[in-house]
């Protein structure tokens, strides 16, 4: 990763969810940060973010991806990491982390987060 | 109710693992994620495919197999793969696979290497059929510069190896070069001359 310069910048509610799931659902934490770990790997090679794709990678729109905990042994409950891949500044915002149940809410979080990106972009 | 919009920190990590750290996660979560770096040979296989902008999907075609069969191989352990699977994503992604065989330590590798490098450089200089004086002269000047970079890499690693020059600066610096084949017959004198010009 270091090589390209793509770096990961964390948000308040991805540290608080992570924090959870590492006292809950440990074993749902290690699937997904074993794929975060893969496709970190991957936006090296990949001349752009969005055209990445694997199993674990679902496109969420807008440039927002979910990563699943998809291949991991013991099979898991669905659980997502969510990331937007930003381009311009090669960073990987990584926004929220969540099940099948908190879904909506977690794209919607997620949304605001990249509209708020976009709005600092703008002051700037 | 209103709703949070989540804040960026202001901290940044290179790597998962010093993130990890960061947040204090349990160790057992760190090791997941340093066993799949570890993974180098599956995770290469999709960067292959990614350079080549081919989804599992299109590479599954390729391979005449299943997305799935694909996703795992890319997911999976390094130690479960075998020898056809790589054969057959090297073929599919049109790159080449070599196979290295043999040196277990740095010093071994590097013999290993100039003598994979020889086998190449003798290679391009069958190219060289006498007829054609631009190729020939393009062969030449190629050869000059890898003999320039090489002589350049030496040097420099030798100037790093500062103590160890100071301590037998009264004798002649020597290289020694152990090759399986006669073919460097004469290179340890030429590099000699280089390193110590």
């Amino acid at each position: 990763m270091s090589d390209h310069g793509w770096k990961m910048v964390r948000t308040d509610l991805f540290d608080r969810r992570v924090i959870d799931y590492n006292k809950n659902h440990k074993n749902q934490l290690k699937a997904v940060f074993g794929n975060l770990e893969r496709y970190v790997d991957y936006l090296e090679s990949a001349p752009i973010a969005r055209l990445i794709s694997a199993q674990f990678i679902h496109p969420e729109g807008r440039g927002l991806i979910a990563l699943t905990e998809k291949g991991y042994k013991p099979k898991q409950p669905p659980t997502r990491l969510y990331a937007y891949p930003r381009q311009d500044s090669k960073t990987l915002y990584l926004i929220t982390l969540g099940n099948k149940g908190s879904q909506k809410q977690d794209i919607k979080d997620c949304y605001r987060f990249i509209d708020s990106l976009s709005v600092e972009g703008t002051k700037k | 109710m209103t709703e949070e919009t989540p804040k960026a920190l202001k901290k940044s990590h290179i790597s998962v693992k010093e993130m990890l750290e960061d947040i204090g996660v349990d160790r057992d979560v760190i090791d997941t994620v340093e066993d799949v770096h570890r993974q180098k040979v599956s995770n290469a296989l999709a960067k292959i495919r990614l350079s080549r902008g081919l989804t599992q999907k299109e590479m599954a075609e390729l391979l005449k197999c299943t997305q799935g069969r694909i996703s795992k191989l890319e997911t999976g352990k390094d130690d479960d793969l075998r020898l056809r699977d790589l054969s057959d994503y090297a073929q599919a992604a049109r790159v080449s696979l070599s196979v290295t065989i043999g040196p277990q330590n740095c010093a071994e590798a590097i013999k290993h290497h100039l003598f994979t490098v020889k086998q190449h450089i003798d290679q391009l200089v069958t190219l060289d059929n006498g007829k054609d004086l631009a190729l020939s002269h393009g062969i030449q000047r190629f050869l000059d510069q890898i003999l320039w970079n090489v002589a350049k890499l030496i040097g420099s690693s030798k100037q790093a190896l500062k103590k160890a020059d100071a301590q037998k600066a009264s004798r002649p610096a020597e290289i020694e070069i152990i090759s399986s084949s006669d073919s460097f017959a004469g290179t340890k004198g030429n590099l000699n001359e280089l390193v110590n010009a």
